[in-house]
């Protein structure tokens, strides 16, 4: 069974799509929930969402798989879990015994903290991160959620601030796991600032093109144009600080999407290659085949043939709601 | 004590000498707590009790000028503090926060438990993207009067005393951005404990309602916010002491005076300060050229620009950013 597919991107419509008995306290910007405490019927599996915030999984005690894009995530207990804005996901629980969300927009913590935390927030170019913790720091993190949750549902008057400030230094911390990335960001400052802008340029594009915005994948003409500067410059700039050239990012990013709605929806390849912007199905089959020496049937095919093994009960509570809409 | 009659102004280094403590000799690479002190001149923790043994106590400073913030968080331990000639005396369960520019003077009777934290302006906004003018309006108080904490209170304050004493042990590579992390939150819960409601004041009502008697306080306000705006780019033109003395209605003289006596420096010199503070956290933004910075300070060339930061920080201004960009 496939996860309902939405574009959802608000975690106000997400939690109210779930329809799930969920504090009155989030927002926009964030949301915190127990997931051990609000009843979740297993097994569970997640509609799919394309979130424009950061969702930070605390997992104490718990089982299941996260997908995003083309990754599986095994969920296990001691793990975090932190997944970048603008990706299609969706996750597959078997046990909760004690699970936190946290879920923020990066305009949060900006607004709080304007410096310093855009390194922490690129997940070293990936768009989720995970990592096991040590006995110590999960019960670190646990002390903090439940600390974020005290402030959270008290009418303090600076608790917006506290959280924030206690949600980034979680975000520290998880960043101490991923050491590869720093040399790269703490080279120039202002090369950083060129590839955060094209990433973020770029995601919009991406989560234009689903929403029906936009109706052209941007490559690094039109993606140099709106940074004005010239096109060899950022391509010079994007290549040297990532190691990635323009197009790789693009492509990776398109076959990553493309790869998760092969696998984790019923949308016909037809729809799947418009939504992309692909006029003619031929070229996005070609498209697809260039970039992973597979056809996007036999992609489908294959990993339907080993999903079937696996029963997923759905949650009764979905089958009222709308499913996608474009 | 010799030295007891001459007053001079200290960076961080002069202070700990002060303190007892001659950092000349000890190897400030090597983190342990063995000193009573932790961290640089940017940012650092002073454990009191490690560093006043009981057969030194009763432990008297010279009056001292300091040029960063200081928060001290007393457990358990009696002394007196003078802080702009005005004679407090230290109790258990006492929070003391002082800012750059006042008058000290600190005697330890009995020391069990005290804590010391030491900051620059520079340092919280550099990692942390705070100012302090915006955030922590309660830092720039002419007068503080120490705060008394409940027993709960204290407890949540160690707590954070404690995770910055642990990050500046184990010296990760976030180190800074953690530590200023926390730094923020401490203060926070100052904020929240102490100040809820409290909201700066803007220029009108302070002149129509209430008198305000505190010159000095409103002065380094309208410094501060001066420079936030100067430093966003809203504002082109810099102020001299006869625009600070015209927006209290004050002669300049007055207010020359006025500062001299409750600060010990001139209003020129502060000024000088803030605009120093101000061109180092420019400086640092490798975005900006040089040029552009001397304007935005006010300096008609750049040439007046770098006399100017060489005579007060030893430094021309490219080398300083050599320095901070290495």
């Amino acid at each position: 069974m496939k996860p309902v597919l939405t574009n959802l991107s608000k975690i106000t419509d997400c939690l109210a799509f779930m329809n799930l008995p969920i504090s009155r306290y989030n927002s926009e910007n964030f949301s915190f929930i127990k997931l051990h405490e609000i009843g979740i019927k297993l097994p569970f599996q997640s509609p799919t969402f394309r979130p424009d915030f950061y969702n930070l999984f605390v997992i104490i005690d718990g089982c299941g798989t996260y997908y995003i894009g083309d990754k599986e995530i095994e969920i296990s207990s001691n793990k975090i879990i932190i997944s970048q804005p603008e990706s299609f996901s969706s996750s597959y629980w078997t046990k909760i015994q004690k699970v936190y969300t946290i879920s923020f927009r990066k305009s949060f913590l900006i607004q709080y903290f304007p410096a310093g935390i855009d390194t922490i927030l690129e997940l070293g170019g990936e768009n989720m991160f995970s990592c096991d913790l040590t006995r110590e720091r999960v019960k670190y993190f646990e002390q903090t959620c439940d600390e974020i949750y005290d402030i959270w549902i008290s009418a303090m008057e600076y608790k917006d601030e506290l959280i924030a400030n206690l949600t980034l230094n979680l975000l520290f911390l998880t960043q101490l796991h991923q050491k590869r990335d720093f040399k790269i960001k703490l080279e120039n400052e202002k090369n950083t600032t060129i590839v955060s802008a094209f990433r973020q340029n770029m995601e919009n594009n991406f989560s234009h093109l689903i929403r029906g915005q936009d109706s052209l994948l941007m490559r690094t003409k039109e993606h140099s144009k709106l940074l004005n500067i010239n096109e060899n410059y950022l391509s010079k700039v994007i290549s040297n600080c990532t190691g990635k050239t323009v197009n790789e990012w693009i492509n990776e990013k398109l076959i990553d999407e493309i790869k998760y709605l092969l696998k984790h929806s019923d949308k016909s390849m037809k729809e799947i290659a418009s939504l992309f912007a692909f006029n003619d199905l031929n070229y996005f089959c070609s498209y697809f085949k260039t970039q992973t020496l597979n056809a996007p049937s036999t992609l489908r095919k294959d990993f339907n043939k080993g999903e079937k093994n696996q029963t997923a009960v759905y949650n009764p509570q979905f089958i009222n709601h709308q499913t996608f809409s474009k | 004590m010799e030295n007891n009659k001459k007053i001079k102004f200290t960076d961080f280094f002069d202070t700990v000498k002060i303190m007892g403590q001659d950092l000349s000799s000890v190897d400030l690479d090597r983190v342990d707590m063995s000193h009573g002190h932790l961290g640089d001149a940017e940012f650092s923790f002073v454990n009191s009790k490690v560093l006043h043994p009981d057969d030194q106590l009763p432990f008297v400073t010279p009056p001292f000028y300091t040029t960063f913030f200081s928060v001290g968080f007393v457990l358990d331990a009696y002394g007196k503090i003078i802080v702009d000639k005005l004679p407090f005396n230290i109790k258990p369960g006492m929070l003391f926060v002082n800012k750059p520019g006042e008058l000290q003077q600190l005697t330890w009777d009995v020391m069990n438990e005290s804590y010391g934290i030491l900051f620059t302006e520079n340092f919280i906004s550099k990692y942390a993207g705070i100012s302090i003018y915006k955030t922590f309006p309660f830092l720039l108080f002419e007068r503080q009067i120490p705060l008394k904490t409940s027993e709960a209170f204290q407890q949540e304050l160690k707590k954070i005393v404690v995770l910055i004493v642990d990050e500046l042990i184990n010296d990760s590579p976030l180190k800074n951005q953690i530590c200023a992390n926390l730094l923020t939150r401490f203060l926070l819960k100052i904020k929240q404990e102490y100040w809820e409601g409290y909201m700066i004041h803007n220029s009108e009502t302070k002149n129509s309602e209430m008198k305000n008697p505190d010159i000095v306080n409103d002065f380094f306000q309208n410094l501060e916010y001066h420079y936030d705006q100067l430093l966003k780019g809203k504002v082109q033109r810099t102020l001299y002491i006869k625009d600070y003395a015209e927006m209290q209605q004050l002669h300049e003289n007055y207010l020359s005076s006025v500062l001299k006596e409750k600060t010990g420096k001139t209003g020129g010199q502060l000024i000088a300060e803030k605009t120093l503070s101000a061109a180092k956290i420019l400086i640092e933004d490798p975005r900006l050229s040089l040029k552009e910075i001397a304007y935005m300070l006010g300096f008609s060339y750049l040439s007046y620009f770098s006399i100017f930061f060489k005579k007060h920080t030893g430094l021309s201004p490219v080398n300083y950013r050599k320095k901070s960009l290495r």
